[in-house]
């Protein structure tokens, strides 16, 4: 059952992506989320949007679309989460090549286990789920782009179309006597149903390139929307000196490699996190299985409920193959102290190993082979 | 773009109309419309000033008109295809980063161990440098100065 919910602003995803900043919330993005960009570019759709509230006079300015999925499902592999957000693009923006869009997508993994709800008061289980955002310029035109308009009976079709693909159970399946009255399609129907809808919007929507969406009025009233070509030269010669000055300021910090102090926000930071984490954990092989075994389960897990807020009632301490391993009750998957830290609570090899070695400072971890050394090891 | 000769010329088309201008004054307002024949030729030059080569219409036939007679004797309208074209450069270079970490990622679920470590790094190098190109790209843009 994925759960796809869509809206639209004018500004202020940027913010939240990176602080985590909401009404009514206090914590930070990083300590409420592991984030994992799996789509685009976070800097350049950062820009597009700039330029979007800069030049256009929009309602709103991009769409800011959300994909979770349920607690049983929480620990699919990223790739899962990729594929279904490359599919959820190319159904609302089916009418665009990719390179038209300025689209970035992040996973956040919660680090923060549990909330208090706010309406109920009641603690609730955070799940991980994806971020995608769209600018609503059409790059190569400059127009707005045309999103799949909303109709229920095929949003619903693309949600059953969706699970089947991924073999998740659909609640409306699950779920028959809500939906008892309505006759509900098969997922072959289903890809029928959104198939004939994108080709109605095709035929009826496609972009006219010639149309223009934003009021020329506003643009009108900006100073600069106009150069004469007989115009002032004062003013022509003080634009040289600022584009001069920018030039030069620019390729300043390309000499000073200015640039690339700045890191973006994209895949290739995930998978190099990825491919880090694979090093460390052959680096600390040995230093992993001592810690797996030695590790009182009992403190990770109070350790956990009291930093993380995890729910400590569904979790209890098992014995397979004669080594203690924490269940978690609800999905029945075990974990081993690392395996806690890094696929549950989602930190990094290096900040589990360091988390672990502060719960447990009777054990050696003299031999634990850190971030840096990996660094310098392949060289980067 | 069009020749400055050229745009005087419209310039001057519009101005030469007055024999077959017509006026309509609105009674809420007191606004006046005018509506004036052109040749097919005429139009077609007078439209090729509002839209773009892509067909992105800048401004409208009426806000051209008004502005080339009105305020400026010669009127071109902006468009910031200069910047627009940055960022779709910079957004395709996204997509096709994006699309080799999926390959990659893809290729590192199957392999063992052992795999090709010090190869990969270097593809990761590769692709960061692409990155911080596509950051200089965006480097302040020079409508930021007005």
């Amino acid at each position: 059952m994925t759960i796809i919910r869509i809206s639209q602003y004018k500004s202020g995803v940027e913010e939240y992506l990176e602080h985590g900043r909401k009404k009514g919330r206090a914590l930070h993005r990083d300590q409420l989320d592991q984030r994992v960009p799996i789509l685009g570019s976070f800097h350049e759709f950062k820009f597009t949007n700039q330029y979007v509230q800069k030049k256009k006079k929009w309602v709103d300015n991009y769409w800011h679309i959300t994909i979770s999925l349920p607690f049983k499902y929480h620990n699919i592999p990223q790739g899962v989460h990729r594929e279904i957000t490359n599919e959820v693009l190319d159904f609302y923006f089916h009418l665009y090549d990719r390179k038209q869009l300025s689209a970035y997508a992040e996973i956040h993994y919660p680090k923060q286990q549990t909330i208090i709800d706010s309406k109920t008061g009641e603690s609730k289980q955070r799940l991980p789920h994806v971020h995608l955002v769209v600018s609503k310029l059409d790059l190569w035109t400059g127009t707005q782009l045309r999103i799949l308009p909303y109709k229920l009976e095929v949003a619903r079709a693309f949600q059953i179309w969706l699970d089947d693909n991924h073999r998740f159970e659909s609640h409306y399946f699950n779920k028959k006597d809500d939906y008892a009255d309505e006759q509900l399609p098969t997922a072959a129907e289903a890809e029928l149903i959104v198939d004939n809808y994108k080709l109605w919007h095709r035929q009826y929507n496609q972009p006219n390139m010639s149309k223009q969406l934003y009021a020329p009025k506003q643009v009108l009233k900006k100073s600069k929307w106009l150069t004469y070509v007989d115009g002032d030269k004062k003013s022509k010669k003080q634009d040289e000196v600022d584009y001069s000055k920018q030039a030069f300021q620019n390729w300043q910090q390309v000499m000073n490699q200015e640039f690339t102090q700045q890191t973006d926000y994209s895949s290739v930071q995930a998978i190099k996190q990825r491919l880090i984490d694979m090093q460390l954990i052959i680096d600390n092989k040995l230093l992993i299985e001592k810690i797996n075994k030695q590790l009182e389960l009992k403190n990770i897990l109070s350790e956990a409920a009291r930093e993380f807020a995890l729910d400590r009632e569904s979790f209890e301490i098992v014995e397979f193959n004669k080594r203690p391993l924490v269940q978690d009750q609800r999905t029945g998957l075990t974990y081993s102290p690392v395996g806690l830290a890094h696929d549950y609570l989602h930190m990094n090899i290096n900040q589990s190993l360091k988390w672990l070695q502060n719960i447990a400072p009777e054990i050696s971890f003299d031999d634990r082979v850190s971030k840096d050394d990996v660094f310098e090891k392949l060289g980067m | 773009m069009m020749e400055n000769s050229e745009i005087r010329k419209i310039n001057k088309i519009i101005n030469a109309q007055s024999t077959d201008i017509q006026t309509k004054k609105s009674c809420a307002t007191g606004s006046r419309v005018i509506s004036f024949r052109v040749s097919g030729e005429q139009y077609e030059q007078i439209r090729s000033q509002c839209f773009t080569v892509t067909g992105e219409q800048l401004l409208t036939l009426t806000e051209f008109v008004r502005q080339s007679v009105l305020t400026q004797r010669i009127v071109r309208p902006i468009e910031n295809s200069l910047d627009r074209y940055r960022m779709s450069v910079a957004a395709e270079m996204a997509v096709g980063v994006t699309n080799i970490v999926q390959v990659l990622d893809e290729f590192m679920d199957l392999a063992d161990e052992n795999l090709a470590m010090q190869e990969l790094i270097l593809i990761i190098h590769n692709l960061e440098a692409i990155q911080d190109k596509a950051t200089q790209l965006l480097a302040p843009f020079a409508e930021n100065l007005h």
